[in-house]
């Protein structure tokens, strides 16, 4: 078991790569979707509720196996199971950052908007340096949360086949014939990251004078 | 911020470009795997790491075992160098229908009804399915079982045993796991009273778990192992099928079988 | 190769999925109950006056908050008999959900302890309210409109994490739409009818906390 570790860790930086990845992806598409619920048309505000709704209600496990298995039968193009991994947890991230950035943009004031456009200001220039240096205080520390909640989630890939930190502890315990040393070192492993994690956005909610400290855990996954 | 930012957006163009670079190779065409195999160089082949003798994984990451050695002596005929892609049994018949692997050794067990969405080669070996129990259960044989009533049989999820054991046992609880590995660990823990897998697979767990495991007597289904690959390719089929009759032919399968078992290989053509 | 949808050949698997439904939801209606009862004593634990014990109550929080379900329950499964604690699948499956969820549900609770002002117990006892009284009329609807939200979140969460009780070898959803789709090879079809399912059940959750919501809280902003 002991002779395993460097594997361990090497994979332990696998998922983060991973999470990380899928969570800038994520906070992207989320930050597009609150920007396009800003805009007063009805039928694109449904598109956009329709889409998180959806993504609220789908286990990450579905949307997993269809990234990789449902996608290339249906469209014929070859999705590798990082592509797929990365994909699925990037979805999921994007609705929940979609709403994270939408309170962010709603602690904002009205009345910032009303100033900022009697000054001339256009609405580009007013989401640049107006309304997005204040929200991104508020968006902050729940991302924090949603990087928690993605990490966790990519431990799911190791179902599609996905060689992370939790693959590599299932084979480590295969080929160690069995034992319960590599699921505790397994816990363990992710338990240290994302308390760390926390730590880190906790000790950023301090700096940023927020109050709020239950932001930070994300959600069950 | 400005740097931060940078940093940010840098970060999501890399990760968009991994995704475009990835999805926008589209699928092979079918009937061109070969060609593939050797342009590229490297022949990417589906292993399940998780089953001892035929794979396991090493401290190092890398894999060993019957299958991998085959693999390698493939990888070595064609002179190309051979890719290893880890995968569970649901993934050795899906990732050669979408063309993510080129070839699957991993102790497959050919079938007509798998054959319907991928093809087989000759088989390198001939196994039975059997069941393994602890070494203290009562029963030692399927004939004692009737009709499974009572009996908690771990089982792999999609795999042969799915279609095999409910046929053989229509009353047995059946506990589907996605993996070997978990399967024992039900079957060690006494949360399944028996398992049903190869049986070269048991006599390694046997002689591995000295004194808690045994085999009951009687096969369930007779197994030929052969290679996987995608359907619609008759190049590649020719010359796996070649590779497979020669590497059968000449002995060194029968090596290979007896360095990785510790026994004599069994006839692959068994007597009809 | 042209990809044609059709759900011909998983019709022989509908009757299974029944059954695999039902599993699904009675797994996560006993976890949901249950980590609300666990959640409530990590929550109580956690106000404390004794130290040891609110650390002991954080601690169980930073753990279980910090840790995938998915190895969770494989410990439970897998690793927990050879402590000589040997479950089921399906007692594994409620035993690891409970546990994760109870670190959730403990902070929701704990939070909507917090939005009780202490004065209010003070001033309501000064009115001749008993404890009980106090408790049933004014502690409990304030908690009960803060948690309101948050719970119903949660309860969908435990839904969507029961998903993955099928690596502890339990017949729930997806695991039935694993096993159906590697016995019939259609797993786009089988993907397509889980996802249904799914969102079935998470969207009757959500449209009937918001309409429960609304004649709760007539005029407070919408949960």
């Amino acid at each position: 078991m002991m002779q395993y570790w460097p594997l361990m860790l090497k994979s332990a930086g696998t998922t983060l790569w991973l999470s990380w990845l899928a969570m800038l992806l994520g906070a992207l598409g989320g930050t597009a979707l609150a920007l396009l619920r800003q805009i007063r048309f009805a039928p694109l505000r449904w598109v956009v509720i329709g889409y998180m709704e959806f993504f609220r209600s789908i286990p990450i496990l579905i949307v997993l196996f269809f990234a990789f298995y449902g996608v290339p039968l249906l469209l014929e193009v070859d999705i590798s199971p990082f592509v797929a991994a990365t994909l699925a947890l990037a979805l999921h991230a994007s609705a929940t950052m979609s709403e994270v950035v939408s309170a962010g943009i709603a602690s904002v004031g009205r009345g910032q908007w009303e100033a900022a456009a009697a000054a001339g200001f256009s609405w580009p220039q007013t989401m640049r340096h107006i309304i997005a240096p204040q929200a991104l205080r508020v968006i902050l520390p729940p991302s924090v949360g949603v990087f928690i909640t993605t990490l966790k989630e990519s431990s799911l890939a190791s179902i599609i086949g996905y060689i992370e930190l939790t693959r590599t502890g299932l084979l480590v315990r295969d080929s160690t014939g069995g034992g319960f040393l590599p699921l505790l070192a397994l816990g363990a492993v992710y338990f240290v990251i994302n308390y760390a994690i926390s730590q880190v956005g906790a000790a950023l909610e301090r700096r940023l004078h927020i109050g709020r400290r239950s932001d930070l855990v994300g959600a069950m996954a | 911020m400005p740097t931060k930012r940078g940093l940010f957006l840098r970060g999501a163009l890399v990760a968009a470009a991994l995704l475009t670079t990835s999805a926008t190779s589209a699928l092979a065409q079918s009937g061109t795997a070969l060609q593939q195999i050797l342009s590229r160089g490297t022949i990417r082949i589906a292993i399940l790491p998780s089953l001892p003798p035929y794979s396991k994984l090493l401290p190092n990451g890398e894999a060993e075992g019957y299958d991998i050695d085959i693999a390698r002596r493939l990888a070595d005929a064609l002179k190309v160098k051979p890719e290893f892609v880890v995968t569970d049994i649901a993934g050795r018949i899906t990732s050669l229908q979408t063309h993510k692997v080129d070839v699957t050794i991993a102790d497959f067990t050919r079938n007509v009804e798998r054959s319907t969405t991928i093809a087989f080669t000759n088989p390198y070996l001939v196994t039975a399915m059997r069941m393994l129990a602890p070494a203290d259960a009562k029963v030692k044989s399927l004939a004692e079982m009737a009709d499974g009533t009572g009996y908690k049989i771990a089982i792999d999820r999609g795999g042969t045993a799915d279609k095999v054991v409910p046929a053989a046992f229509p009353k047995a609880n059946l506990v589907r796991f996605s993996g070997q590995a978990d399967q024992m660990s039900a079957l060690l823990n006494g949360q399944a009273d028996m398992m049903a897998e190869d049986q070269f697979y048991n006599l390694q767990a046997i002689k591995d778990r000295p004194g808690k495991l045994k085999q009951l007597d009687g096969t369930l289904a007779r197994a030929e192992i052969a290679i996987g690959l995608p359907q619609g390719e008759p190049d590649l089929l020719r010359i796996l099928n070649l590779f497979v009759d020669q590497f059968n032919a000449s002995g060194d399968n029968a090596r290979l079988f007896e360095k990785w078992f510790g026994f004599e290989q069994p006839k692959i053509q068994a007597p009809y | 190769m042209g990809y044609s949808f059709t759900l011909r050949t998983i019709y022989p698997y509908f009757g299974d999925l029944w059954q695999s439904a039902l599993n699904t939801l009675s797994l996560s209606l006993l976890a949901i109950v249950l980590s609300i009862a666990l959640g409530a004593l990590v929550a109580l634990m956690r106000r404390s006056a004794l130290r040891p014990v609110r650390l002991l109550g954080a601690a169980y929080v930073e753990v279980m908050r910090n840790t995938p379900l998915l190895v969770i329950l494989y410990l439970v499964y897998f690793a927990a008999p050879e402590a000589g604690v040997r479950l089921s699948s399906f007692m594994a499956a409620l035993v690891g959900l409970t546990l994760n969820s109870a670190g959730y549900m403990a902070e929701i609770l704990r939070a909507g302890l917090i939005a009780v002002p202490p004065g209010q117990f003070e001033a309501a006892q000064s009115q001749g309210m008993s404890s009980a009284q106090v408790l049933r009329h004014v502690v409990f609807p304030q908690v009960f409109r803060t948690i309101y939200a948050p719970l119903g979140n949660q309860v969908i969460a435990v839904i969507l994490a029961s998903s993955l009780a099928t690596a502890v070898a339990l017949d729930e959803v997806a695991s039935w739409m694993q096993t159906v789709g590697s016995s019939s090879f259609r797993f786009f079809e089988t993907f397509v009818v889980a996802a249904v399912v799914y969102l079935v059940l998470c969207q009757s959750v959500n449209i009937a906390r918001i309409l429960i919501g609304r004649k709760l809280f007539p005029q407070g902003r919408r949960a």
